[in-house]
């Protein structure tokens, strides 16, 4: 009852409407994409043009497996995008760890410092960037694009854990190096697990970022089995008949895992473990 | 079980020194309560134990093992924060069993001891729940269980219960030193409330600014204070000291007080306190050395009036608040008694229980009961039980203090 009084009050009206508006305006595109991917061929150009596909079809993503390489560029994707977050984590933690809990000169400059060099943009740096990679043999290998999307994301990874370390009380990791832990075993069963959220924020960030990218793939990787999903359906536009239902169905994959996979990990976003480890 | 021994421990940052060399030997079993203002060193001291926090000079040793340079994992202690530090990310019973964890104690055995732990504490219907669901007190007893749970050589506690409001307060201090009385195990207490030193303590050390005022028991702690810190941070409510001289008078000594009265010094103490004469001295006196009772009770009574400011009615007494020459003084009276601010008062003091302090250095003057050994600071364990009476005076040394 109450709900329905306060939407008719003016305010609120105003603030729905103009989010729905401003939902719709964005969210457009994507139900778009996601009704052109069920439609057949003979639909998608039918005017004036409609929303839900009167012939409800999975064709195109039948012919997404057939005729295209998109389950190699899956793999690739995934395992591009998971190892980095691998390797950042293995990085950002320990070095996070030390710009909180060790003292030594520069600590807070070298703190700043790393935030600076998230300032550029990949664009700026991407030429310097392959000419290292030529130099060490890496073109066109996966290991490439995963150092690439480390150097990226690292910076912001170790802010971010940074910030999550500063916030967990010192009190619990003394209380486990006198419940007999070493630094170490400290670390790992008490400092990361409380820090979950954070772990878990970044690793979101670095695999998104990982599995969006498009510039990097494009410059560093030229055989197409090497190739992950954004350059792969890109390449699909590159014949001579564009078959819209396939590229859209395309990217309605791409969405879709993403979106499943972090509507899970959200609660350990927002939850953590609460507060009461210390304080009564 | 351990003993502990400090020898000129020293702790500095950078340029602050913050301990300033502190020699002290814990008995094996000993509940030794560390107390003094804040920012005294009292947490940097018990830090240094637990091997928390580096040592600038001196040793540490636990039954004479050199421990300054162990990690915290090799001394055998158990630690109780002040926060209570549980891990947010384990059960109660998760919490527990970490140390046995970590020493790679079988699970089913850890398990049997989180139990027993437990049992001991009422904590058992509590084991399967987190840290953030329990009550302050709750916690409290967790943090408790987790340190017992070890067993360790020595336990530390760092202002375990300051958290905790006064009824629980009282409640668990009983209990800590039920714990102690059944496990026997060297503790080191710390804290800055000297009722709870008092009351827990088998030795209390007193501290303040970085150095060991006293060390002794309670009881000596109350009754032969070495110096004006230690008189009046002891007791509550706390000592009075009238401000005066010392003079003579006839084949005795007079102890003339700035607000105009005088009091006569037992003849006992008359020897002891010659070399006072003519200094400027403060009179210490307890409240229950300060009565309302109009006869002479022995203690060489000496009388003086005063005008009431504030009664505070405690139930066993009231405490009689008066102001002489800009100071507040605390009498006590008798309960049953009402008064009105602005009365006058006739009040009592028993002249036996005083303490003469010599206002240029600090010290409270040491007569004949008092003065059997006020010598260094205990050097050696001492084969005395843990309720020993002998007095382990450490006097105020005042150049370490101004430096
Ligand atoms: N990391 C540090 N750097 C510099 N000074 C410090 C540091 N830690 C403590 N100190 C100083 O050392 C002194 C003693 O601190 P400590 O924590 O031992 O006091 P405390 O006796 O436990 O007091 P409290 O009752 O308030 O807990 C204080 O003056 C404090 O400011
Ligand atoms: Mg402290």
């Amino acid at each position: 009852m109450r709900g329905r009084k306060s939407m008719f009050n003016p305010r609120s009206l105003v603030i729905f409407v103009s989010v729905s508006l401003l939902l719709l305006f964005t969210g457009f595109p994507f139900i778009w994409m996601a009704a052109t991917a069920f439609k057949s061929s003979a639909e998608i150009f039918v005017y004036p043009p409609y929303l839900i596909p009167k012939d409800f079809t999975f064709d195109n993503v039948q012919r997404l497996f057939e005729n295209t390489r998109f389950v190699t560029y899956f793999k690739n994707s995934v395992y591009v995008s998971t190892m980095t977050v691998i390797l950042n984590l293995i990085i950002a933690t320990p070095g996070a760890y030390a710009l909180t809990r060790f003292r030594f000169f520069g600590r807070e400059k070298i703190a700043t410092v790393i935030l600076f060099t998230y300032m550029f943009s990949p664009i700026m740096i991407i030429i310097p960037f392959y000419v290292l990679i030529r130099y060490l043999g890496l073109v066109n290998t996966h290991f490439a694009l995963i150092l690439a999307y480390t150097a990226f994301t690292l910076p912001f990874s170790l802010w971010m854990l940074r910030t999550f370390f500063q916030s967990i009380p010192l009190d619990l990791e003394e209380a486990a190096l006198t419940d007999g832990a070493s630094r170490l075993k400290a670390v790992f069963y008490v400092v990361l697990p409380t820090a979950l959220p954070g772990v878990v924020a970044t690793s979101i960030f670095t695999f998104i970022l990982a599995w969006n990218d498009y510039i990097f793939v494009r410059i560093l990787i030229s055989s197409d089995e090497l190739k992950t999903l954004s350059v792969g359906i890109a390449d699909l536009y590159n014949s001579s008949v564009i078959d819209w239902g396939m590229i859209m169905s395309g990217c309605v994959l791409i969405i879709v895992p993403v979106v499943v996979v972090f509507s899970y990990l959200q609660k350990y976003l927002v939850a953590g473990w609460g507060t009461g480890g210390v304080k009564g | 079980m351990a003993g502990v021994e400090l020898s000129g421990l020293i702790k500095s940052y950078g340029a602050l020194d913050v301990v300033h060399g502190i020699d002290l030997s814990i008995e094996d079993g000993q509940f030794t309560v560390l107390v003094g203002p804040s920012g005294c060193g009292k947490s940097t001291t018990l830090r240094m134990i637990a091997g928390l926090e580096e040592i600038s000079g001196g040793t540490i040793s636990f039954d004479g093992n050199v421990m300054n340079d162990l990690p915290p994992k090799e001394r055998d202690i158990a630690m109780v924060f002040q926060s209570y530090a549980l891990y947010p990310n384990l059960t109660v019973g998760g919490n527990m069993a970490f140390g046995l964890k970590m020493k790679g104690v079988p699970k089913p055995d850890r398990e049997t001891a989180v139990r027993e732990a437990a049992e001991l504490l009422g904590i058992t219907e509590l084991l399967g729940r987190r840290p953030r669901t329990l009550s302050g007190g709750q916690r409290q007893r967790v943090a408790m269980g987790r340190a017992m749970v070890r067993r360790p050589a020595v336990f530390l506690f760092d202002e375990p219960l300051s958290n905790l409001d006064a009824a629980l307060r009282t409640k668990m201090r009983l209990e800590i030193k039920k714990i102690h009385q059944r496990l026997r195990t060297t503790m080191i207490y710390v804290t800055h409330d000297q009722i709870e030193a008092m009351t827990l303590a088998d030795r209390i050390v007193v501290m303040n600014r970085g150095i060991i005022e006293q060390v002794g028991s309670p009881q000596e702690l109350y009754a032969q204070p070495v110096n004006r810190f230690v008189a009046s941070f002891i007791g509550s409510p706390a000592m009075n000291m009238l401000p005066g001289k010392l003079l003579e008078s006839g084949s005795g000594l007079v102890a003339e007080l700035a607000c105009g009265v005088s009091l006569n010094i037992p003849a006992d103490r008359v020897p002891a306190y010659r070399g006072m004469i003519g200094r400027d001295i403060e009179v210490g006196l307890r409240p229950e050395h300060l009565t309302d009772e109009p006869q002479a009770s022995g203690h060489n009574a000496e009388f003086f009036d005063v005008t009431v400011d504030v009664v505070e009615p405690i139930g066993a007494c009231s405490l009689i608040s008066f102001m002489h020459d800009g100071n507040e003084y605390i009498a006590q009276g008798q309960p049953l008694v009402t008064r009105q601010p602005g009365e006058q008062q006739r009040l009592q003091a028993a002249m036996d229980h005083m303490h003469l302090i010599d206002v240029t250095t600090g010290l409270v003057v040491p007569h004949k009961a008092s003065s059997t050994d006020t010598g260094a600071v205990e050097s050696s364990p001492q084969s005395t039980s843990d309720e020993s009476a002998t007095p382990s005076g450490a006097p105020l040394n005042l150049e370490k203090e101004i430096q």
